[in-house]
């Protein structure tokens, strides 16, 4: 469904009506902020809807104007308490302890050394012998932890050697994906709120895969992180968080059957199942 | 393009109401009560209730009118769908004691608002009489009565589909009608 077919569904006139969920209602809120068209839609059917109102006015009788607003006083009075309340109920930041830094105190036991009798008999024998014997086993120890690093080294010289391997397959593959004929790519555009925010997500229509690259969006406040959706028939579906440190990164996403548009809001760590369109931050639409 | 009541700008609407005062009070209700009236007395259909109902949906009005978001459409659709709405809830709680009116309520509507075009409003009548029967009923139902497109398919028998179409190009015809 393109946007003009979006347009023609309906929706946008039970939205004006009050009649749409609230999934739908933030979409279309963000379509409002982000396509010049749906907000000329939507402002020209409530000039409609609002003339309709006014001119099927009727006037209420005269008296009830002085005893509404006599109402409007007396509950504003009444809700004074339960506003105060509330302020007090907020909780406090809560304190984290902070863990001191506990130094382990290592106890050294004094090593008492004994005394111990020097055996005159045999000594030079004795000596030679134990010489030969340490001799002989550090050439022993020497060679085995040599054969040890070297076996080490080689072990992490075949892993790197596998990792790039890999990494160059991955970015194989990424630039199959990117010059794919069936992948589309979509610049994502800050919202009137975030002018200088934007992304590009490419998605590839036959194997579905997602990527985004190009991120250029404000740092996360503590605790939240960036989340992709992909708008599908008017609604959001999950398209994977960002890394926190995706600036000039190109991340692979979540695959995603099809979709209208993309769009990326700022979520609690870990990412919503619905997203909070308030923070919406970058959007675009797939052509 | 429409001649509204309204001489002053959405923001300083907004502004003016947001300010608490009763002057904000006082051009909210001189500009506005009789157009939410009217749709509220198509809904409820009794004089005394639409008062009660009336004076709720300003409350609410007054009580939430900080929330209210200026990105999410404009303040006077804002305030009429809490009236359509307080009225529906207002019928929904009567609904026993009611519910011969509600069900008539396209016989009673028919000489109550035929009437109170005559008495305020032969603008309407001319625009609306313009538009084709089913477009009239669709504009009588789901835009000033609050009928969800739905509930309109179900009450007429008239397919979800054609009811769509139908809730849109009644909007467009009279956008024509309008320019």
């Amino acid at each position: 469904m393109n946007i003009e077919e979006y347009i023609s569904s309906g929706i946008l006139e039970s939205y004006v009506l009050g009649q749409t969920s609230e999934s739908e209602n933030a979409l279309i809120t963000c379509l409002i902020k982000t396509n010049p068209s749906v907000a000329e839609e939507v402002r020209a059917i409530q000039d409609a809807f609002e003339f309709l109102a006014l001119e099927s006015s009727i006037q209420p009788p005269k008296d009830l104007k002085a005893d509404i607003w006599r109402e409007i006083n007396s509950e504003s009075e009444t809700s004074i308490g339960s506003v105060s309340d509330n302020v007090n109920s907020i909780n406090p930041q809560k304190e984290f302890a902070s863990i001191d830094d506990k130094t382990k105190i290592i106890t050294i036991q004094e090593i008492t050394q004994k005394e111990t009798k020097v055996v005159q008999l045999n000594w030079l024998k004795y000596a030679a012998s134990f010489a030969l014997i340490i001799l002989s086993s550090s050439f022993a120890l020497y060679f085995y932890f040599q054969n040890k690093d070297i076996n080490q080294r080689f072990a992490e010289l075949e892993k790197n050697s596998k990792t790039i391997e890999k990494s160059e397959k991955l970015k194989q593959d990424y630039l199959n994906f990117l010059a794919h004929n069936q992948t589309e790519r979509i610049v994502l555009a800050g919202v009137p709120e975030k002018p200088n925010a934007k992304a590009l997500v490419f998605w590839n229509k036959e194997n579905k895969h997602v990527m985004i690259s190009e991120v250029d969006l404000p740092e996360t406040p503590k605790d939240m992180q960036y989340q992709l959706w992909a708008i599908v028939d008017g609604k959001p579906v999950d398209a994977g968080m960002l890394d926190l440190d995706s600036q000039g990164k190109l991340l692979e996403m979540k695959t995603i059957e099809s979709s209208q548009a993309f769009a990326i809001t700022l979520e609690p760590m870990g990412g919503s199942e619905s997203p909070h369109l308030e923070d919406l931050c970058v959007i675009g639409n797939v052509k | 393009m429409m001649q509204t009541k309204v001489k002053i700008s959405e923001e300083e609407l907004v502004a003016l109401i947001k300010g608490n005062s009763e002057s904000g009070f006082s051009y909210l209700y001189d500009n506005y009560s009789a157009a939410l009236y009217g749709v509220i007395f198509r809904i409820v259909n009794d004089a005394d209730r639409s008062n009660d109902v009336l004076q709720d949906t300003f409350v609410k009005i007054w009580k939430n009118k900080d929330s209210y978001d200026t990105s999410k459409g404009t303040i006077f659709t804002w305030m009429l769908n809490i009236a359509r709405n307080s009225a529906i809830d207002s019928n929904r709680s009567k609904h026993v004691k009611y519910k011969i009116q509600i069900d008539e309520r396209v016989v009673d509507n028919e000489s109550s608002v035929n009437e109170s075009y005559k008495s305020d409003n032969i603008g309407l009548k001319e625009t609306v009489d313009k538009l084709k029967p089913e477009y009239k009923l669709v504009v009588e139902y789901i835009y000033l009565q609050g009928y969800t497109q739905q509930e309109f398919s179900d009450k007429f028998e008239i397919p979800l589909g054609t009811v769509k179409t139908r809730t849109r190009a009644a909007l467009q015809e009279l956008r024509k009608l309008l320019n």
